[in-house]
Order: structure tokens, then sequence, then C-alpha cells
């Protein structure tokens, strides 16, 4: 073949452009220390390292941002839940100490002080939150479990299971001794005396009844004596947690007969009278089908239904089984008939007769109360993480929009379903868990919802045990203010020494029942706080549980990561020496062609003619 | 007895010989470095022998240099026009393969492309799902979502422009055919002049095989040339010659004449996302066009094209079907696309029938029927069908059951702007309708149509879910991607196409598929459409996903401007964080089958195995073809390349010669010397 100049020199200048193409190349490399710079150099690179890419962003989502989110998260429970445990703790020694009877003046006050704080603390602890999110709220975060504040202007309608199997036999008092302030009063216990006032009528007097106690007290924070009962149901339980509707006693729409009367009474010294009303409720009987109530009392206090108990004649078993009556055969006691169901709407109580009781808890029933409740205080839970409620009233007091729309807004602890029987079951809702994905299908609830780690009746048993002490506390503050009076220079003269002694009697035998009750309700509540020290501890336990799942999945996440990056670089990156070596090559072989290209066309056939 | 001087008469052709050769081997030298030069040489011819009345014969008379003549070889010129063709389209290809990988190309956070931005959009539905009622992982996720459109919408533009400028180019390019052409003609008239008085037009037959050469790159050519011959006396050669170069098949320059072609700018789309203003090559002088993506085709013209208008068979072919009463509307029944995604045709086109193109200014699509008794009433309503291809029926209030499925078109009616005569649309029926084209390679609308199918299946699946729920503010979500109204920058939400999942919309309407009339009533249909056809019957549903496309893909701008109506839950009673949509939303990343059969994060791999493969494969024969050609252009050049090594030794040769020439007229001057001077005398 005939080979010309030029073709030689193409030749060479190909031979060099083909260097530095691969020199170009290699440095690419050098620089980006990857295999590839484009998809089409080798596609099969350019598509693992998409799936690698995408792979790690994951990883680093969940390592980096999900788990130390969700412990952050867990950290706030737990130390929440310990400041719980610690309130529940500090209640627990309060019961300690209150069962004991040995105490002063001092310790009742103290008692008295810490309960209060406590009781408002405790839940208050409910509102922690992590970065501005409340943690016990299920998916409401943006609220709070408890009332910060006192809110007289909330209404809810809530619907709250009570299980009879949790009765308690409960004391109930009559009477109480009226404090004299000056001597005329003193006389009144003179027999002589015009305004004499049997010491019957004024000594303490106990009846026993088994009751039940709604979460909330129906005592018109409000104002405007919206607070009421307006349904019972009863249910019976299954092993699964749900309950099956049997029937209802329902005043609320009207399918029960309800009347209202009018009770007025005075206390025995005349000086408190008091006109009130309260509610009778006879069961329709084609919609109620249980059996054992007849009636349902609804009283706005307790003074009501001891004035109205007054008027009542118990039946002879009733008598024999231990309710006190005077010559009238009227009951002497707070009465509560065989058959019936006395609503204490002011402490939420409600108090069952001897048959209905019994009738419940052999039957183990389910009983659920449809109530209004308008108005809270400070510390008391929020209803919608316990119970099936409606919010009708905002904290603004408003129900209804601008527009007239309808603001109720329905919150559900229970799903309904009819069974084949056609009869509705109340199943609980799964809890609202707030799942963070902490590796590929694997997600935590981070969070523990309220009704999981707290019990809604801590809040009314502590008001119980204040109750109790203020009682007691008031029974010692009578009782001391008569030893005085004793000494006080007016009444030395007779009658008033005689006089005295028996107020002083009266007195003591009212603190002998107060300091009596107050050590019984601390020993019997000490055993329900044990219950709820152990639900926290529980929840607590839990919690721990799902930090150590999170710590192995951390460190599993972490070793992922380090393994797909590991993979990727292998994947893109470039051996540092390699492409050293192979750069190296390229440069010579660049070079080399450059050398030879500079001896061609040095010589030509004209420098020998 | 020859003459005493005849000597001097052979070595005077001698030296005019070797002038001429030592001329011609100055000329290979200056042109040396000359593109397409050939190298010339001198042919010469013993001069004819005289009778010489000798014993000896006849005598030889010197040399003769008949011609000068270039050193080509046809043969190489042929193959390498071939290659050329082969050459220049694979080489444009190439760059303009490059440019779409560039496109779409992912390099992590430097250049963040699709995989990249796909994956922090989830991350932050991530986000959404630990903590749905936080503002700051709302805002997170919907200016990362608003990434994700911009990425969409980007490349879109792009798309649009590479498209723009390759028609651009294809303008040039044709302009330059032109000009070649007529650069031709020209030449061949010079050629003739020359070559008719004799001799060889050497340096105008190099200029014209280089055009050529410039002109196979372009398109693939043939080319003849034919010596004319005395038409009474066939065995003369007039000196003249007719040369023809034709393209496809058909001639582009016939000697003194060419034929222009001409950049025709199209009325019409052939793909829904093509820009405005794209040229369609015709013969000027007939107006037939310019087939330039036939199979035999090659040069960087078909590259072009095959870029510019590649849709791999993606645009919609069917069945033609007429009803006689209307001859301006036609229908297109058993169609190849036959879900709303997938839809690719412009919103006014041409559709061909038996080769000929109708234009269209409007269609709608129908959705296979039947008829259900809805609130006691029997209508019409769009068969859904499950992935499995199951109908789905409707309860008695109209709403879909098991949570609804996907509609099938069966049926497209086109609006045209000039009717089809009654015989017509008789021979028609039952043949097969295209609109626009189908170009089997992967070019811009290619990629146009498969971001547009993404966008709308993965906006749909999104919405979807997005739609079942509530606000933070308790209002029913609208959609969460919407598309841009060009027409007067509204947005189209899709609002009458909604899934019937969660109970009644505001107006408190039953049916799943219909528009809303004056009243705000809702009418049934199963018609969608570009074009509101008040007479239509039942009406035409503008609200569609085929007005999503990746071009004008946008996000809800009430969601924008209040990222608390990014609805997370079904029911936001149970508590701003309630997120049971979001578990939803998160299965769309690669969890639900999306996009050609995998999930949506497969995305990119697939344009990728596209892309690649096109560019793998231009990369790999541009870079063959270069070879081969280089391979040919040396033996070319082995033949008609200038060697200096050569001409060196041709004028020492020459040289010589002439030297030795002169060196004979001074021998035979002496001899003259002795005989006239001193022999007679």
């Amino acid at each position: 073949m005939r080979i010309t100049n030029n073709m030689i020199s193409d030749n060479a200048s190909m031979n060099i452009n083909g260097n530095k193409i691969r020199v170009d190349a290699d440095n690419t490399r050098m620089t980006t220390q990857k295999k590839i710079d484009r998809p089409s150099e080798d596609p099969v690179i350019a598509v693992r390292s998409l799936r690698l890419q995408t792979s790690l962003a994951k990883i680093n989502q969940y390592y980096e941002k999900n788990i130390p989110d969700a412990n952050s998260w867990l950290d706030v429970t737990e130390t929440a839940l310990l400041n719980i445990k610690d309130i529940m703790t500090d209640v627990r020694t309060l019961c300690v100490k209150g069962s004991t009877d040995t105490l002063t003046e001092d310790d009742r006050k103290t008692i008295y002080d810490q309960l209060q704080a406590l009781q408002k603390q405790c839940f208050a602890e409910g509102n922690a939150s992590y970065a501005e999110r409340t943690v016990f709220t299920g998916f409401r975060t943006d609220k709070n479990l408890a009332f910060m504040d006192e809110d007289k202007n909330t209404r809810y309608n809530i619907q709250e299971p009570l299980v009879a199997t949790d009765m308690v036999k409960s004391r109930f008092y009559t009477n109480k001794v009226d404090l004299p302030s000056n001597a005329t009063e003193v006389d009144r216990l003179n027999p002589n005396d015009p305004n004499y006032v049997d010491p019957e009528k004024m000594t303490i007097d106990e009846s026993d009844y088994y009751k039940l106690r709604l979460s909330y007290n129906l005592e018109n924070v409000s104002g405007t004596g919206e607070d009421t009962l307006t349904a019972i149901h009863f249910r019976n339980p299954k092993s699964d947690g749900s309950t099956v509707e049997n029937c209802k006693i329902d005043w609320g729409n009207g399918s029960a007969t309800s009347t209202s009367q009018i009770i007025s009474y005075t206390s025995p010294t005349g000086l408190d009278s008091t006109v009130s009303t309260y509610q009778t409720i006879t069961p329709d009987p084609v919609e109620y089908t249980e059996g054992a109530v007849n009636t349902i009392y609804q009283f706005e206090n307790e003074s009501d239904w001891a004035a109205w108990s007054k008027m009542q004649a118990p039946t002879q078993d009733e008598i024999d089984a231990g309710i006190k009556v005077d010559e009238n055969g009227l009951s002497k006691v707070k009465y509560v008939p065989s058959d019936a169901i006395v609503v204490i709407k002011e402490t939420g109580e409600l108090v069952f007769g001897e048959n209905v009781a019994t009738y419940l808890m052999n039957n183990k029933k389910v009983i659920a109360a449809d109530y209004t409740k308008a108005g809270f205080h400070e510390g008391e839970l929020r209803p919608e993480y316990y119970f099936d409620s409606t919010l009708t009233k905002n904290e603004k007091g408003v129900d209804k929009d601008v527009n007239g729309k309808d603001l109720a807004i329905k919150y559900d602890r229970y799903t309904q379903s009819v069974n084949d029987a056609g009869k509705t079951v109340y199943t609980p809702m799964i809890s609202y868990s707030i799942d963070y994905t902490i590796s590929q299908n694997q997600t935590l609830g981070v969070n523990l919802e309220a009704n999981q780690c707290f019990d809604h009746n801590i809040y009314q048993d502590m008001d119980d045990m204040i109750n109790s002490v203020s009682l007691a506390m008031a029974a010692h503050d009578k009782y001391d203010k008569i030893k005085a009076m004793m000494g006080e220079e007016q009444y030395q003269a007779p009658p008033y020494p005689e006089l005295l002694e028996g107020w002083l009697k009266l007195a003591e035998k009212e603190m002998d029942y107060f300091d009596d009750n107050m050590s019984k309700l601390y020993s019997e509540t000490l055993g329900k706080v044990d219950r709820y020290l152990g639900k926290v501890t529980l929840s607590i336990t839990d919690l721990g549980c799902r930090m150590d799942q999170l710590k192995l999945t951390e460190k599993r996440m972490s070793d992922q990561q380090e393994a797909v990056e590991e993979l990727k670089s292998e994947n893109d990156n470039m051996d540092l020496s390699e492409i050293i070596m192979n750069y190296t090559s390229s440069y010579t072989a660049y070079q080399s062609s450059l050398v030879a290209a500079g001896k061609l066309g040095e010589q030509t056939l004209l420098n020998y003619i | 007895m020859s003459s005493t001087f005849f000597g001097l008469t052979i070595a005077g052709s001698g030296l005019n010989a070797f002038q001429a050769s030592i001329n011609t081997t100055a000329n290979n030298i200056a042109n040396e470095e000359t593109e397409g030069y050939a190298r010339q040489k001198v042919v010469k011819e013993a001069a004819g022998a005289l009778r010489v009345w000798q014993k000896f014969g006849s005598t030889s008379t010197g040399v003769v240099a008949s011609s000068i003549e270039s050193v080509r070889d046809k043969y190489y010129d042929d193959k390498y026009w071939i290659n050329q063709g082969d050459y220049g389209y694979y080489d444009k290809k190439q760059y303009y393969m490059q440019q779409i990988e560039d496109y779409f190309n992912d390099k992590g956070g430097t250049a963040p492309g699709f995989s990249t931005i796909f994956a922090d959009m989830f991350n932050s539905l991530e986000g959404v799902q630990t903590a749905a009622g936080d503002l700051s992982h709302r805002t997170e996720f919907v200016s990362e979502a608003q990434k994700m459109v911009d990425y969409f919408n980007n490349t879109a533009v792009r798309l649009e422009n590479l498209q723009s400028s390759i028609n651009d180019e294809v303008k040039t390019t044709i302009d330059q055919v032109n000009a070649i052409a007529q650069k031709i003609a020209l030449i061949n008239k010079q050629i003739n002049v020359i070559e008719m008085q004799g001799g060889i037009a050497n340096d105008l037959r190099d200029s014209r095989a280089l055009l050529i050469d410039d002109l196979s790159k372009i398109v693939r050519i043939e080319t003849d040339e034919q010596k004319v011959r005395n038409t009474n006396n066939p065995d003369i050669y007039t000196g003249a010659t007719t040369f023809t170069v034709k393209i496809n098949g058909q001639t582009l320059v016939e000697t003194f004449e060419y034929n222009p072609l001409e950049c025709r700018t199209r009325e019409d789309k052939y793909n829904q996302s093509d820009v405005e203003g794209l040229y369609d090559v015709v013969w000027k002088k007939s107006g037939m066009k310019f087939n330039v993506i036939s199979k035999n085709q090659s040069g960087s013209l078909k590259a072009l094209f095959e870029m510019r208008d590649g849709n791999d068979y993606g645009n919609l072919r069917g069945t033609f079907f007429a009803t006689e009463s209307d001859t301006t509307t036609v229908s297109l029944i058993n169609p190849s696309i036959s879900k709303v995604e997938y839809m690719s045709l412009p919103e006014k086109g041409v559709i061909t029938v038996n080769n000929t193109q109708y234009h269209y200014d409007s269609f709608s699509a129908e959705y296979r029927t039947k008829e259900y008794s809805v609130n006691g009433e029997i209508v019409k309503l769009p068969i859904l069908y499950d992935e499995a291809g199951n109908e789905i029926g409707y309860d008695d209030e109209g709403h879909p059951l098991e949570g609804g499925g996907t509609p099938i078109i069966d049926k497209y009616n086109f609006h045209l702007t000039t009717g089809i005569v009654g015989a017509k649309l008789t021979q028609y029926d039952g043949m097969t309708v295209t609109v626009g084209t189908s170009i089997s390679t992967k070019g811009v609308p290619f990629y146009q149509n498969q971001l547009n199918q993404f966008v709308r299946a993965f906006a749909k699946a999104f919405n979807d879910i997005h739609e079942q729920g509530e606000d933070i503010n308790g209002k029913q979500a609208e959609a969460f991607f919407v598309a841009g109204n060009s027409m007067d920058g509204t947005q189209w939400k899709f609002e009458n196409q909604r899934t019937y999942l969660n109970g009644e919309y505001d107006d408190g309407t039953t049916q799943s598929y219909g528009v809303t009339d004056e009243n705000g009533n809702h009418i049934p249909s199963y018609k969608i459409g570009v074009l509101n056809d008040p007479d239509s019957n039942p009406p035409i549903m503008l609200d569609n996903y085929y007005q999503l496309t990746a071009k004008g893909m946008g996000i809800n701008s009430n969601i924008k401007r209040d990222v608390n109506m990014f609805a997370t839950t079904a029911k936001i009673a149970n508590g701003i964080d309630n997120n049971e949509l979001v578990r939803g939303l998160l299965s769309l990343e690669s969890d639900t089958v999306l996009f050609r059969g995998g999930g949506a994060d497969k995305f990119l791999q697939c344009i990728y195995a596209d892309v690649t493969v096109d560019a793998q494969e231009a990369d790999v024969f541009s870079g063959n073809y270069e070879n081969i050609l280089k391979q040919i252009d040396k033996q070319r050049q082995s033949v008609m390349g200038v060697d200096e090594d050569d001409e060196a030794m041709d004028l020492v040769k020459f040289q010589n010669a002439y030297n030795l020439s002169s060196k004979i007229i001074s021998v035979l001057a002496e001899m003259y010397d002795q005989l006239i001077l001193r022999t007679g005398v």
C-alpha cells in the first residue's frame, strides 16, 4: 500500500487524540474517583448506584432522623411516667400515713395540703410534650391531656362504662353537730329550752351501701345546671374485652318516665334551710328488661339525699338488714331502697340498693352511664381520651359556628357493631398509635396513650381522700372548740358545764366516726393506689422494652448504613491506586505518542538530494 | 530519410513534457495540504512514429504529454460516501442522546436527578408520618414535592427546547442540502464547458467530490455520471457528461438542474407534548413529502428526525368507525391506548386513514359503559375493572364497589375541520386510523410521553388516596397534584373524576363519574375530552388527567398557600397526628405498581434502560463508523494523496529528464556545428 506523509501524520494525530481521550477519561476518574461519569458508560453500575443511593437515603432517614426522634419521644414519655410514679408513691405514702389513727392536727393539715397539690399535679404531668407535641394524647398531640386551668364553658356528653365488680361498700353518714357559738345556742341541749334539740337528731349515724363512682362529679362547675345523668345502659362483658348491650334506662330522650320533685328541709337547729329538687326515674318496662331496678333517684348532693331519706319508710326486710328507723318507721340514716339506684350528682356517685348491687355483681354487668358534664376543674382529664364522648360546647362556650353549623365533635374509644342477635357490641378501639418507621418494614409505636398508663379513677380517689380528711379535720375542730368553750368563764356556771359535756360527747362521736372513716378509706385506697402504681410501672417496663427494641434496631441500622455505604463506594468509586496506575500508563502512552509524532517529517527525501 | 533536425524536435518534446511534469509536481506540492485535492499526474505517451523510408523503418518522434489526470478511484469514493451516511447518522444521534442522557443523569448531591429528588420527597413524607400535625414537617414535604414537580417541569421544558433546537437544525441542514445541490449543478456546467473543449476539469471535479463528501454525511446519496455521446454517431464522445445525484431514490441534481427541498411548518402537532412549528420536509417543486425516516436511509438528517419525532409507536391507532349522519365527527374504535394516563394524542392534530390526512380540532374519549340502576334510575356508567381485569359494579347509589377501579376507553371521537364525504365514510369503515405518526425510535416525544405517563399515574394514585382525607380543619381534601390550565392560568383539580370512597360530596351528589351542570347538579358522564361541546350528551368532562403533563404539573395552589390543607387522615377528629393516609401514600414509593410494571421509584431505572441502550448504540456505532471511515479514507488517500517523497523523487526524475533533453539539444547543436561548419568546408 502506498503511504503518503499526510497519512502518517493523520495517523499520528489520530493516535495522539486517542491517547488524549484516555488521559481525559482517567483524569475525570481521578478527580471524581467515580468509575463512570454518565449512565451509558456502564448502565449496570449506574442502575445499581441509583438503587444503593435510594437505600442509603432511606437508611439515613431511619438512622439519623426517625430513630433519634423516636428515642427522644420515648425519653420524654419515660420522664413523665417516672414523675407520675413519684406522685403515686407520694400518694401511697400519704395513704399509709392516713390509715394509722394517731394523727395530729398538723398531720391532717399536711395530708390535706399535699393531697390537694398532688391531685393538681398528677395529670399535669400527663400534659408532658416533646417538641410541643403532647405525648399521652394519641394522635391529638396538639391538645392537652388534662385541663390546664379551670374551664367553665366546655361541655361534653360522656358515656362511661362502669364495671359492677368494681363496686365497693362505702360508708355514708347522717346527722352532724351544729357547733354552738354562744350561750343561747349551747342551751339548746337543755330540755327546758324552748329551742330544744333532741341530741338524737345530731348524733352521727352510718349506713353502708355499694357504690360506683363516675369519673367526673356532676357538680355544676359551669353554674348553668346542665350537669346530669341521662341514661344507664346494662351490658354483658365478653372475654375479648367487648361488651354487648342488653338494655337501657334512658330518660334523657324520654323513653323512661322521669319526674322532678321539690324537697325542702331545715337543719335540726333551724339555722340551715334549703329547697332543692330531685328526680325520680321509673324504667319503661318494655325497654328495660333486666329486672332488679325499679326506680332511680337523682339528687343534687348528699344533704338532699339525707333529707329525703328521713321521709322514707324502709321495708321490714331492709330494717332487718340493718337500716335504722325511728319510732314512726322512717329511716334514720341515708337510705337506698333495695331495688333502687341513688345518684348523687355532686360526688358523681351511683349508690346501689341491696338487691340491685347483688344482681349486678353476681351477673358481672357492665353499666354504662350517659351524662352531660359542663365545666371542668384544673387538672381533670379530658374525657375524649378515656370515653366515647361528644364535645358539644368548646372552651369559648360556643356550640355553633357563624353559619349555624353544629360544631359538635364526636370522639370514639369504642367501635359499635351489631351481633347476630341484633344487640349492639362495643369493642374498645385499637389505640391511636403513632408509628415511626425505624427500618425497612419495621415500625415502632412510640406513644403510650393515657388510658394505657394511668387510671382515670385516681383523681376521684384523691377527691375522696381530701373529703374524708377535711371531714375529720372539721370534726376535730368542733371537738377542740367545745373543749375550749368548756374552759371559758361564761360557761362555768351550771347548767353549762353539763350541757357542754353533752355537746362534747356528740362531737366526740362524730370525730370518732370520721377518724375511723378516714383510716378505713385510706387503707382501702392504698390497695387502689398500688394497682395504679402497678399500671404505671407496667407502662414504664413496656416503654423500656420499646427502647431496647429501638436500641437494637439502631445498632442494626448503623451496621446497615456502613454496609450499604461500603457497597455503594465499591460500586461507584475507583480504587485510587488503580486510577493512578491507569492514569500514569495513559499519560505515558500519550507522551510517547507525542515524541513519536515529533520525529515525523523531520527528514524527507529532499534533505538528501 | 528523416530530417536532420528531427532530433531537435524530439528533444523539444521531452523538454515540453517534462516542463509540464515539473509544473504538475509543483502543483501537487502546492496542494499537498488542500482538502479534497487528488494528486495529478501527466500522462505521457510516446508520440506517433514517423515513416522515414529507411531501412530501420520508422522512427519515434518523442513524447506527448497527452493529459493531466487526477489519480482517484471511484470505488473508494462510493464506499466513502455510503459510510459517511452511517457515520453522520450515528454521530448526530450520539450528540443528542448525550444531551437527553444528561437531562436524566442523577449525580446525587451535586446534580440531583429523579431518584435523589424522589427519595428526598418520600423521606420528608416519613417525617410527616412521625408528626402529621407538625407544620414544619408538612412544609418540608410540600417543598420537597414542589422540587419533584420542578424536576418534571424542567425536564419537560428542556426536552421541548431540545426538540425545537433539533427542529432549527433541520432547517439549517435542509438549507445546506439545497446549497450543496445548487453548487453541484453549477460545477457540472463548468466541468462540461471545460471538458467539451477537451481535457479534464480536475480541480472542479475535486470540488464536486468534496461537496458530495459533505452531502453524503447528511443523506444517503447515489451518484451517476454518464458520458454524452453524439446521438448520430454513438462512437463519438462529445466530451460532455451528465451527472445525477439522488437522495432517497429521488433526484436532487440532474446535471445543470437541481431540485430544492423545503421546510414546511406543520399545522398540527403529532404528539401531545410536541412544540409548535415543527417542520416537515417537502420537495419544493412538487410539494411531495420527502420521507427522511425510511429503512434504507441514513445520514444526520435521519438522526435529526428520529430524535425530534421518535415516539416508539406510542401514538394512538385504531379502527375507523363512522356514522353516516355526521360527517364531521368520526370515531376510532379498538384503540391502541385505553387509559387516560397513556393518552399521547395532541388536542388538535391529524388523523391518517387510507393515506389521507384529516385535521381534527378537538376530540373526546368514551369509556366502555354499561347500564346500571342508580337510585331507581337506569344510567349509563363506565365499567370499572380491577387489576386482574374483573368488572367492579356500583352500589344502589352509584358508588363503585370494592373501593373502585379503572375505566377503559374504547372509543375516541374526532371533530374534523373538513368533513368526509359519505362515500368515503363507507370506504374507510374498518380501515386503520393513525393519529400523528408512528416512528419506531425513541426520541424526544417518547421521553415526553414517558414523563407524562409517569406523572399521570403517580399523581392519580397520590390524589386518589389524598382525596379520601380531611385537611386539618376537617374539610374534604382536594387533589394534591394538579394540572396547570394554560388557557386561563387556573388549575385542573380533577374534581369530576374523584373515585367515590369517602361518603358524599359537599353537594350531596352520589355519582362518581360525572360533571356538574349550571345548577350544581351532578350528571353522570362517561366522556372525557378537551372541548366543551355543549350539545354532547352526556356532557364531556374537561377536568381529567389528560390535562396533566410533566410540563404543566403543579401542586394545588391552596395547599401550597396553606400546608394544613394537606390531608393525612380521613378522620381528623381522632387527632392531628392521625396518619393512616400517609401510610398509603408512602406505599406509592415502591410497593405500588405504577409505571411499566414496577414501583414509582423504578422510573429512572426504566428511563436509564432506554437512554443507555440508545446512547450506547449511538456511541459504539459512531465510533465504529468513524474507524471504518478512517480506513476508507486511508485507502482513498493512499491513492489520491500527495506524498512529499514521491514528489521529491519526481522532481529529481523530471529534472534529470529535462536536463538530459536539454543536453541532447546541446549535443545536437555540437553535431550541427560539426556538420555545417566543419564538415562541408
